[in-house]
Protein backbone atom coordinates (compact mmCIF):
# COMPACT_ATOMS: atom_id res chain seq x y z
CA UNK A 1 0.00 0.00 0.00
CA UNK A 2 2.63 2.48 0.81
CA UNK A 3 4.32 1.76 -2.50
CA UNK A 4 1.24 2.50 -4.27
CA UNK A 5 0.43 6.04 -2.23
CA UNK A 6 3.93 6.86 -3.35
CA UNK A 7 3.49 6.24 -7.23
CA UNK A 8 0.10 7.91 -6.81
CA UNK A 9 2.47 10.99 -5.18
CA UNK A 10 4.84 10.98 -8.13
CA UNK A 11 1.98 10.85 -10.77
CA UNK A 12 0.37 14.22 -9.47
CA UNK A 13 3.68 15.90 -9.01
CA UNK A 14 4.37 14.83 -12.39
CA UNK A 15 0.82 15.57 -14.03
CA UNK A 16 0.05 18.75 -12.39
CA UNK A 17 -0.13 20.39 -15.41
CA UNK A 18 -3.23 18.41 -17.06
CA UNK A 19 -6.14 20.93 -16.71
CA UNK A 20 -6.58 24.32 -15.61
CA UNK A 21 -10.03 25.79 -15.58
CA UNK A 22 -10.44 28.87 -14.10
CA UNK A 23 -7.79 31.45 -13.96
CA UNK A 24 -5.91 30.79 -11.17
CA UNK A 25 -4.56 34.95 -10.40
CA UNK A 26 -5.63 37.99 -11.87
CA UNK A 27 -2.83 40.59 -11.52
CA UNK A 28 -4.56 44.07 -12.29
CA UNK A 29 -2.50 47.42 -12.40
CA UNK A 30 -3.90 50.43 -13.62
CA UNK A 31 -1.52 53.34 -15.20
CA UNK A 32 -3.86 57.17 -13.70
CA UNK A 33 -1.73 59.17 -16.16
CA UNK A 34 -1.64 56.94 -19.34
CA UNK A 35 -5.52 55.54 -18.01
CA UNK A 36 -4.63 52.09 -19.08
CA UNK A 37 -5.71 49.08 -17.28
CA UNK A 38 -3.15 46.17 -17.73
CA UNK A 39 -4.33 42.75 -16.55
CA UNK A 40 -2.08 39.29 -16.46
CA UNK A 41 -4.52 37.00 -16.05
CA UNK A 42 -2.80 33.54 -15.23
CA UNK A 43 -4.14 30.28 -16.80
CA UNK A 44 -2.04 27.48 -16.88
CA UNK A 45 -2.33 25.41 -20.22
CA UNK A 46 -0.95 22.43 -21.95
CA UNK A 47 -2.81 23.94 -25.31
CA UNK A 48 -3.69 27.55 -25.53
CA UNK A 49 -5.33 26.95 -29.12
CA UNK A 50 -7.94 24.92 -27.86
CA UNK A 51 -8.35 26.06 -23.78
CA UNK A 52 -8.00 29.62 -23.40
CA UNK A 53 -9.00 32.58 -21.54
CA UNK A 54 -12.36 33.35 -24.04
CA UNK A 55 -13.80 36.72 -22.34
CA UNK A 56 -12.89 39.06 -20.25
CA UNK A 57 -15.23 41.73 -18.86
CA UNK A 58 -14.03 44.84 -17.17
CA UNK A 59 -16.14 46.92 -14.66
CA UNK A 60 -15.92 50.48 -13.64
CA UNK A 61 -17.40 51.01 -9.99
CA UNK A 62 -20.42 47.67 -10.67
CA UNK A 63 -20.72 48.95 -14.62
CA UNK A 64 -19.80 47.19 -17.71
CA UNK A 65 -17.64 49.14 -19.43
CA UNK A 66 -15.64 46.40 -21.65
CA UNK A 67 -15.78 43.00 -22.80
CA UNK A 68 -13.78 41.78 -24.53
CA UNK A 69 -13.90 38.14 -26.65
CA UNK A 70 -10.82 35.99 -27.30
CA UNK A 71 -10.49 33.30 -29.74
CA UNK A 72 -6.90 31.40 -28.10
CA UNK A 73 -4.32 32.62 -25.37
CA UNK A 74 -1.06 34.45 -25.76
CA UNK A 75 0.65 31.49 -24.53
CA UNK A 76 0.45 28.15 -21.98
CA UNK A 77 0.91 30.64 -18.94
CA UNK A 78 -1.28 33.39 -19.06
CA UNK A 79 -3.62 36.22 -21.06
CA UNK A 80 -2.52 39.59 -20.91
CA UNK A 81 -5.18 42.34 -21.36
CA UNK A 82 -4.94 45.92 -21.52
CA UNK A 83 -7.40 48.43 -22.17
CA UNK A 84 -7.93 52.42 -22.29
CA UNK A 85 -10.41 53.31 -19.21
CA UNK A 86 -10.37 56.85 -19.67
CA UNK A 87 -12.88 57.47 -17.16
CA UNK A 88 -11.59 55.96 -14.29
CA UNK A 89 -10.50 58.22 -11.23
CA UNK A 90 -8.90 58.13 -7.97
CA UNK A 91 -11.31 55.64 -5.37
CA UNK A 92 -12.99 54.36 -8.48
CA UNK A 93 -13.44 50.41 -8.04
CA UNK A 94 -12.23 48.78 -11.47
CA UNK A 95 -13.08 44.93 -11.90
CA UNK A 96 -11.58 42.49 -14.19
CA UNK A 97 -13.75 38.54 -15.05
CA UNK A 98 -11.80 36.35 -16.80
CA UNK A 99 -13.66 33.22 -18.14
CA UNK A 100 -12.02 29.98 -19.45
CA UNK A 101 -13.06 28.65 -22.73
CA UNK A 102 -14.22 25.11 -20.84
CA UNK A 103 -15.13 25.82 -17.24
CA UNK A 104 -14.63 28.41 -14.60
CA UNK A 105 -13.91 31.94 -13.81
CA UNK A 106 -12.26 34.67 -12.02
CA UNK A 107 -12.86 37.80 -10.79
CA UNK A 108 -10.61 40.35 -9.19
CA UNK A 109 -10.53 44.10 -8.46
CA UNK A 110 -8.34 47.14 -7.62
CA UNK A 111 -9.25 50.16 -6.33
CA UNK A 112 -7.82 53.20 -8.13
CA UNK A 113 -4.80 55.46 -6.69
CA UNK B 1 -26.83 13.07 16.13
CA UNK B 2 -23.53 13.16 14.44
CA UNK B 3 -21.88 10.05 13.44
CA UNK B 4 -18.04 11.02 12.96
CA UNK B 5 -17.16 7.66 11.81
CA UNK B 6 -19.71 8.09 8.80
CA UNK B 7 -17.74 9.00 5.55
CA UNK B 8 -20.32 11.33 4.63
CA UNK B 9 -20.61 13.14 8.04
CA UNK B 10 -16.80 13.69 7.53
CA UNK B 11 -17.21 15.05 4.08
CA UNK B 12 -20.07 17.45 4.86
CA UNK B 13 -17.40 18.73 8.07
CA UNK B 14 -14.44 18.89 5.56
CA UNK B 15 -16.67 20.52 2.77
CA UNK B 16 -17.72 23.25 5.60
CA UNK B 17 -15.05 24.08 6.88
CA UNK B 18 -12.88 25.09 3.75
CA UNK B 19 -16.06 26.75 2.82
CA UNK B 20 -15.60 28.80 5.78
CA UNK B 21 -11.66 29.19 4.84
CA UNK B 22 -12.14 30.04 1.23
CA UNK B 23 -14.63 33.17 1.89
CA UNK B 24 -12.48 34.41 4.50
CA UNK B 25 -9.33 34.06 2.71
CA UNK B 26 -10.93 35.65 -0.54
CA UNK B 27 -13.19 38.25 1.84
CA UNK B 28 -16.15 36.70 -0.15
CA UNK B 29 -19.20 36.18 1.51
CA UNK B 30 -21.23 35.64 -0.90
CA UNK B 31 -19.62 32.38 -1.47
CA UNK B 32 -21.46 31.25 2.12
CA UNK B 33 -24.48 32.63 0.29
CA UNK B 34 -23.92 30.24 -2.52
CA UNK B 35 -23.54 27.21 -0.40
CA UNK B 36 -26.06 28.15 1.87
CA UNK B 37 -29.06 28.22 -0.99
CA UNK B 38 -27.74 24.93 -2.45
CA UNK B 39 -27.22 23.17 0.22
CA UNK B 40 -30.94 24.46 1.53
CA UNK B 41 -32.70 23.64 -1.72
CA UNK B 42 -31.31 20.60 -2.30
CA UNK B 43 -31.78 19.32 1.28
CA UNK B 44 -35.55 20.66 1.02
CA UNK B 45 -36.42 18.65 -2.01
CA UNK B 46 -34.64 15.86 -1.01
CA UNK B 47 -36.70 15.50 2.08
CA UNK B 48 -39.81 16.48 0.36
CA UNK B 49 -39.49 13.72 -2.08
CA UNK B 50 -38.11 11.14 0.99
CA UNK B 51 -41.58 12.19 2.88
CA UNK B 52 -43.42 11.89 -0.27
CA UNK B 53 -42.12 8.59 -0.59
CA UNK B 54 -41.98 7.00 2.52
CA UNK B 55 -44.30 9.47 4.91
CA UNK B 56 -41.21 10.42 7.04
CA UNK B 57 -39.38 13.57 7.78
CA UNK B 58 -35.07 13.03 6.76
CA UNK B 59 -32.38 15.07 6.00
CA UNK B 60 -29.85 12.72 3.97
CA UNK B 61 -26.10 13.78 4.25
CA UNK B 62 -26.28 12.97 0.62
CA UNK B 63 -28.64 16.11 -0.18
CA UNK B 64 -26.50 18.27 1.99
CA UNK B 65 -22.91 16.49 0.00
CA UNK B 66 -24.56 17.58 -3.07
CA UNK B 67 -25.66 21.19 -2.26
CA UNK B 68 -21.90 21.65 -1.19
CA UNK B 69 -20.72 20.28 -4.52
CA UNK B 70 -22.99 22.84 -6.26
CA UNK B 71 -22.30 25.43 -4.03
CA UNK B 72 -18.47 25.30 -4.94
CA UNK B 73 -18.87 25.11 -8.45
CA UNK B 74 -21.84 27.39 -9.44
CA UNK B 75 -20.32 31.15 -9.70
CA UNK B 76 -20.86 32.92 -6.60
CA UNK B 77 -23.11 36.09 -8.21
CA UNK B 78 -25.66 33.30 -9.95
CA UNK B 79 -29.36 33.88 -9.07
CA UNK B 80 -30.55 32.28 -5.99
CA UNK B 81 -32.93 30.56 -8.47
CA UNK B 82 -30.70 29.17 -11.08
CA UNK B 83 -28.57 27.56 -7.87
CA UNK B 84 -32.08 26.16 -6.73
CA UNK B 85 -32.78 24.89 -10.21
CA UNK B 86 -29.23 23.29 -10.48
CA UNK B 87 -30.12 21.48 -7.27
CA UNK B 88 -33.04 20.49 -7.98
CA UNK B 89 -32.42 19.03 -11.03
CA UNK B 90 -29.35 16.80 -9.26
CA UNK B 91 -31.54 15.72 -6.89
CA UNK B 92 -34.58 14.76 -9.47
CA UNK B 93 -31.96 12.85 -10.97
CA UNK B 94 -31.52 10.69 -8.81
CA UNK B 95 -34.76 9.53 -8.31
CA UNK B 96 -36.09 9.51 -11.74
CA UNK B 97 -33.15 8.29 -13.65
CA UNK B 98 -32.35 4.74 -11.74
CA UNK B 99 -30.78 1.43 -13.54
CA UNK B 100 -31.33 -1.71 -10.92
CA UNK B 101 -32.31 0.72 -8.20
CA UNK B 102 -29.55 3.30 -8.62
CA UNK B 103 -29.28 6.48 -9.55
CA UNK B 104 -26.58 6.71 -12.74
CA UNK B 105 -25.35 9.97 -12.77
CA UNK B 106 -23.37 11.98 -10.04
CA UNK B 107 -26.24 14.17 -8.77
CA UNK B 108 -24.18 17.61 -8.84
CA UNK B 109 -22.77 16.92 -12.25
CA UNK B 110 -26.02 16.86 -13.78
CA UNK B 111 -27.55 19.15 -12.38
CA UNK B 112 -24.34 21.69 -12.79
CA UNK B 113 -23.97 20.38 -16.18
CA UNK B 114 -27.64 20.82 -17.42
CA UNK B 115 -27.89 24.11 -15.77
CA UNK B 116 -25.23 25.41 -17.92
CA UNK B 117 -26.87 24.36 -20.79
CA UNK B 118 -30.02 25.04 -20.76
CA UNK B 119 -30.07 28.45 -18.17
CA UNK B 120 -26.60 29.50 -19.21
CA UNK B 121 -24.90 29.21 -15.24
CA UNK B 122 -22.01 29.78 -15.04
CA UNK B 123 -19.15 27.91 -12.99
CA UNK B 124 -16.14 28.88 -10.65
CA UNK B 125 -14.76 26.18 -9.40
CA UNK B 126 -14.32 27.67 -5.78
CA UNK B 127 -10.88 26.63 -4.19
CA UNK B 128 -10.14 24.01 -6.86
CA UNK B 129 -6.09 25.30 -6.68
CA UNK B 130 -5.61 25.11 -2.90
CA UNK B 131 -3.93 21.69 -3.98
CA UNK B 132 -2.41 21.70 0.20
CA UNK B 133 -5.46 20.73 1.12
CA UNK B 134 -7.42 19.21 -1.09
CA UNK B 135 -4.68 16.73 -2.20
CA UNK B 136 -4.07 15.18 1.65
CA UNK B 137 -7.42 15.13 2.76
CA UNK B 138 -8.43 13.42 -1.03
CA UNK B 139 -6.21 10.82 -0.59
CA UNK B 140 -7.54 9.79 2.67
CA UNK B 141 -11.26 9.87 1.34
CA UNK B 142 -9.88 7.86 -1.62
CA UNK B 143 -8.24 5.76 0.03
CA UNK B 144 -11.54 5.01 2.81
CA UNK B 145 -13.75 4.86 0.04
CA UNK B 146 -11.31 2.72 -2.01
CA UNK B 147 -10.68 4.30 -5.66
CA UNK B 148 -7.40 4.06 -5.70
CA UNK B 149 -7.55 2.58 -8.97
CA UNK B 150 -9.73 4.97 -10.19
CA UNK B 151 -7.23 7.46 -9.20
CA UNK B 152 -4.37 6.09 -10.74
CA UNK B 153 -6.17 5.39 -14.26
CA UNK B 154 -7.53 8.84 -15.03
CA UNK B 155 -3.66 10.87 -13.88
CA UNK B 156 -1.91 8.20 -15.46
CA UNK B 157 -3.82 8.33 -18.98
CA UNK B 158 -3.88 12.66 -17.75
CA UNK B 159 -0.03 12.54 -17.69
CA UNK B 160 0.49 10.44 -20.63
CA UNK B 161 -1.78 12.59 -22.75
CA UNK B 162 -0.36 16.10 -21.50
CA UNK B 163 3.14 15.02 -21.57
CA UNK B 164 3.32 14.44 -24.87
CA UNK B 165 1.14 17.20 -26.17
CA UNK B 166 4.07 19.43 -23.30
CA UNK B 167 6.50 17.76 -25.29
CA UNK B 168 5.46 18.15 -28.78
CA UNK B 169 4.83 22.09 -27.98
CA UNK B 170 8.59 23.09 -25.89
CA UNK B 171 6.64 24.25 -22.95
CA UNK B 172 8.18 24.41 -19.92
CA UNK B 173 6.78 22.77 -16.63
CA UNK B 174 7.87 24.81 -13.93
CA UNK B 175 5.29 26.30 -11.89
CA UNK B 176 2.72 24.22 -12.90
CA UNK B 177 1.84 22.45 -9.55
CA UNK B 178 -0.48 24.63 -9.06
CA UNK B 179 -3.17 24.58 -12.11
CA UNK B 180 -4.78 20.94 -11.67
CA UNK B 181 -8.61 21.01 -11.03
CA UNK B 182 -8.02 19.31 -7.67
CA UNK B 183 -11.76 19.79 -6.37
CA UNK B 184 -12.91 17.86 -9.71
CA UNK B 185 -10.49 14.89 -9.11
CA UNK B 186 -11.17 14.30 -5.17
CA UNK B 187 -14.37 15.36 -4.81
CA UNK B 188 -16.54 14.66 -8.09
CA UNK B 189 -15.00 12.01 -10.20
CA UNK B 190 -14.86 9.36 -7.41
CA UNK B 191 -17.86 10.02 -6.05
CA UNK B 192 -18.49 5.88 -4.85
CA UNK B 193 -22.10 5.23 -5.39
CA UNK B 194 -21.48 6.50 -9.57
CA UNK B 195 -18.85 4.82 -10.34
CA UNK B 196 -17.49 0.89 -10.62
CA UNK B 197 -16.34 -0.71 -7.44
CA UNK B 198 -13.86 -3.61 -8.64
CA UNK B 199 -10.52 -2.37 -9.46
CA UNK B 200 -10.32 -2.91 -13.87
CA UNK B 201 -13.55 -0.87 -14.18
CA UNK B 202 -12.50 1.37 -11.77
CA UNK B 203 -9.36 2.16 -13.76
CA UNK B 204 -11.28 1.72 -17.03
CA UNK B 205 -13.85 4.60 -15.68
CA UNK B 206 -10.78 6.82 -14.54
CA UNK B 207 -8.85 6.41 -17.80
CA UNK B 208 -11.86 6.45 -20.13
CA UNK B 209 -13.28 9.79 -18.19
CA UNK B 210 -9.41 11.48 -18.97
CA UNK B 211 -9.40 10.43 -22.77
CA UNK B 212 -12.58 12.09 -23.38
CA UNK B 213 -12.17 15.53 -21.56
CA UNK B 214 -8.99 15.65 -23.41
CA UNK B 215 -10.49 15.00 -26.88
CA UNK B 216 -13.62 17.63 -25.62
CA UNK B 217 -10.69 20.01 -25.20
CA UNK B 218 -8.63 19.51 -28.28
CA UNK B 219 -12.08 19.90 -30.38
CA UNK B 220 -12.71 22.80 -28.64
CA UNK B 221 -16.44 22.20 -27.52
CA UNK B 222 -18.11 24.78 -25.71
CA UNK B 223 -18.95 22.96 -22.41
CA UNK B 224 -17.64 21.75 -19.32
CA UNK B 225 -15.40 18.48 -20.92
CA UNK B 226 -14.87 17.36 -17.53
CA UNK B 227 -18.17 17.08 -16.06
CA UNK B 228 -19.67 16.10 -19.33
CA UNK B 229 -16.76 12.91 -19.61
CA UNK B 230 -17.76 12.30 -15.96
CA UNK B 231 -21.34 11.53 -16.61
CA UNK B 232 -20.79 9.37 -19.43
CA UNK B 233 -18.48 7.53 -18.48
CA UNK B 234 -20.95 7.38 -15.09
CA UNK B 235 -23.39 6.07 -17.61
CA UNK B 236 -21.00 3.77 -18.60
CA UNK B 237 -20.70 1.86 -15.28
CA UNK B 238 -22.99 -0.68 -15.82
CA UNK B 239 -21.28 -1.58 -18.74
CA UNK B 240 -17.62 -1.65 -17.28
CA UNK B 241 -19.06 -3.26 -14.73
CA UNK B 242 -19.49 -6.45 -16.82
CA UNK B 243 -15.86 -6.67 -16.60
CA UNK B 244 -16.23 -7.55 -12.80
CA UNK B 245 -14.12 -10.18 -12.03
CA UNK B 246 -17.05 -11.20 -9.43
CA UNK B 247 -20.17 -13.18 -10.43
CA UNK B 248 -21.95 -11.55 -13.23
CA UNK B 249 -19.33 -10.19 -14.95
CA UNK B 250 -17.13 -11.57 -17.59
CA UNK B 251 -14.01 -12.21 -16.50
Amino acid sequence: MKKLILLFLIFFTLSSFAYAHPPSDIIITYDSQSKILKAVIVHNVSNPKAHYISKVDISLNGKDVIEHKISFQDNNLNQTVSYLIPDAKKGDILEVEAYCSISGKLTKEIKVE
Amino acid sequence: MLNIKSMKTQLILYLACLAVFIALKDKNTGFIGVIFTAVLSAGLIESGIIFLKKKIFQISESSIITGLIIGYVISSNEAWLKIVFASALAILSKYLIRFRHRHIFNPAGFGLFLSTIFIGVSLEWKGTYLWYILIPFGFYFVYRIKRIALLLGYVFISLSLFLTQAVLNSYSLPGIFYYFSYFYIFIMLIEPKTTPVEILPQCLFGALTAVLAFVLTEIRVSFDVEIFSLLVLNASVPLLNLLSTKKGGLS
